[in-house]
């Protein structure tokens, strides 16, 4: 089934130079759909589109058969969650935060149930974040603020998780517990969409690849078609080769 | 869940210290005042009940208001030295208070009307204002423009002031805007008290939410919230409060930027509680000032002064603490 369908989306934040022009996509559930391309080429901006902050020019987007403007705020976050690339710089304790997911289950006026906490305290538990749940989320290293994002994505129940360069930060023992988490969602039945400008990351999990240049999709389909060295050494303008390792390939630099 | 365990109790504590106060507040005057209700009679009764009482429900209700405004706006302008004050809404209600004094005389009815609404006026200019700013965010474009219509306001009290005759107006405004609960009475807690009560509910119920505002508006937008059109209810409230306070009251400072921390102190950051809590807090110091300012020497002290000197070094030692969790 089709969770999301982006029909040639065109947009800008200054009137009459465009950040994406004729963007088409379309991503199935229960997939992992990862965005690569350069710093700058507008993948941010595609993912806030997909979130509804910001409206296209033109082009559509479909959110499970159904008009994406047509959603209300609440019942779009109840499809689609989102996992900022910056942490939040709040004094909220762990708990207090991931909490907050809870927002588009519960009323205009409401405040959490016992069952939204029980939610999230057993989450905390599973993802072995209970031993820091009472400290303030900005005194956190950057690994463990990003698995409390992904924790506040999980606690908010949705079926599309969007992730905004969820590894771009974090050390290469932190960036693989997060990729398992991201392998092990989609297992759950969640659909996964997020950037990267590393290609490496895209061929370990995504299984489809949009690559991004200069606002346009250069290509798009499953990862281990789009994502190769010639491909990427076009938009990077540097040289790249393959490696293949244990059935998987890389992408390496080379100097 | 150190806080969590915590909360109960301290709200408990904090509700026997407003009951307390009330009564202390009640009991203290330059009038000798026996400890049970059941001797105030003959000109006693009225002391208590049409000069201390309304004084002290209008202390409650505006400190209360102002602290509760302090804490939803230092995080919603994700900034912990946020206070009423920011949108300009104060100094535009002091406006209206100096024009009516100067132009209207000595109707108060006629003198807080005008302050309440000059200082909606100016918040609507801010909102207003900020749309028009084409530098920074959306919040710190709020915060901008406030410092505009703040100076413009400032600009235009120095003004009246300069047009007042200084033996009769011009002392008559600067102690209105001092800060002061003197002379207030139920009629004007039947005029100001419904509409800081109206602001102090929506906050409480609104709470939660507030916690989510504090977040990018991206995140907000995430999570179903719709951040423009909740900062637009919250301030639109937050307005009301700091309105009417001010027209009836004047300039009181530092109670809606100092009371939020003490809360955090006690509760954590989560608004949930830190929201009541400050509006508690803040209730009790008030209350408290203001019973001191009438009872402690044969003349009233302004409120305003009583706040401040309380509330400065409160400030200095919070900010030493090291505990203080807001690192921007």
């Amino acid at each position: 089934m089709e969770a999301l369908k982006l029909e040639r989306i065109e947009f800008g934040y200054e009137p009459g130079s465009p950040v994406l022009s004729n963007v088409s996509l379309t991503v199935k559930e229960s997939t992992i759909m990862a965005i690569l391309g350069p710093n700058g080429a507008g993948k941010s901006t595609l993912l806030k589109l997909i979130l509804g902050v910001e409206k296209p020019w033109k082009g559509g987007i479909i959110l499970y058969g159904k008009p994406l403007k047509e959603y209300s705020p609440r019942d779009k976050a109840r499809l689609i969650s989102w996992v900022p690339q910056d942490p939040p710089n709040i004094p909220l304790s762990v708990y207090e935060y991931v909490l907050l997911g809870r927002a588009p289950h519960l009323g205009f006026l409401s405040t959490p149930t016992p069952r939204d906490e029980t939610i999230v305290l057993t989450l905390l538990e599973e993802m072995d974040l209970w031993r820091f749940h009472d400290r303030p989320v900005n005194s956190l290293s950057g690994g463990e603020r990003q698995l409390v994002m992904i924790a506040k994505a999980i606690a908010q129940e949705s079926k599309i998780i969007l992730m905004d360069e969820p590894t771009s930060h974090l050390d290469i023992g932190n960036k693989i517990r997060v990729l398992r988490i991201v392998k092990q969602l989609v297992n759950q039945g969640k659909t996964i969409i997020y950037t990267t400008h590393d290609p490496n990351e895209a061929l370990l999990t995504a299984d489809n690849t949009v690559i991004i240049h200069n606002g346009r999709i250069l290509e798009q389909g499953e990862t281990n078609r789009v994502v190769r060295a010639g491909n990427l050494s076009k938009i990077y303008g540097v040289k790249l080769r393959e490696v293949e390792l244990d059935s998987y390939r890389y992408v390496l630099p080379q100097l | 869940m150190k806080h969590h365990e915590n909360t109960a109790k301290w709200f408990f504590l904090l509700f026997l210290l407003l009951l307390g106060s009330f009564y202390l507040s009640l009991i203290t005057g330059r009038l000798p005042t026996p400890l049970l209700p059941s001797m105030w009679t003959g000109t006693l009764r009225g002391v208590v009940y049409d000069l201390r009482l309304p004084r002290i429900i209008l202390g409650i209700l505006i400190g209360t208001g102002l602290a509760m405004t302090g804490a939803v706006y230092q995080s919603i302008f994700k900034n912990p030295l946020a206070s009423p004050k920011i949108l300009g809404t104060t100094d535009g209600a002091a406006v209206g208070v100096a024009a009516a004094i100067l132009w209207i005389g000595t109707n108060r009815v006629l003198i807080e009307l005008s302050g309440f609404i000059t200082g909606l006026i100016a918040t609507l200019m801010v909102l207003w204002l900020s749309r028009a700013i084409k530098y920074g965010g959306s919040v710190l474009r709020l915060i901008l423009a406030g410092m505009a219509v703040s100076a413009f306001s400032s600009a235009l009290i120095g003004l009246l002031k300069f047009l007042a005759d200084p033996y009769q107006v011009l002392p008559t405004i600067t102690f209105w805007l001092l800060g002061s609960l003197n002379g207030r009475g139920w009629r004007d807690v039947l005029y100001a008290g419904p509409v800081i009560l109206a602001g102090i509910i929506a906050f409480h119920l609104l709470r939660w939410r507030v916690n989510i505002l504090g977040l990018s508006d991206e995140e907000a937008h995430s999570l179903g919230v719709n951040p423009r059109l909740y900062r637009g209810l919250l301030i639109g409230f937050g307005s009301l409060i700091v309105s009417a306070s001010t027209s009836v009251a004047g300039s009181i400072a530092w109670i809606g930027l100092l009371m939020p921390h003490l809360a955090r102190a006690l509760f954590g950051a989560d608004n949930r509680y830190v929201i009541p809590g400050s509006g508690l807090i803040g209730g009790i110091i008030l209350l408290l000032c203001d019973t001191y300012a009438r009872s402690a020497t044969s003349y009233e002290i302004p409120l305003g002064i009583v706040v401040s000197v309380v509330s400065a070094p409160v400030f200095v030692l919070i900010l030493s603490r090291r505990s203080l969790k807001w690192r921007r």
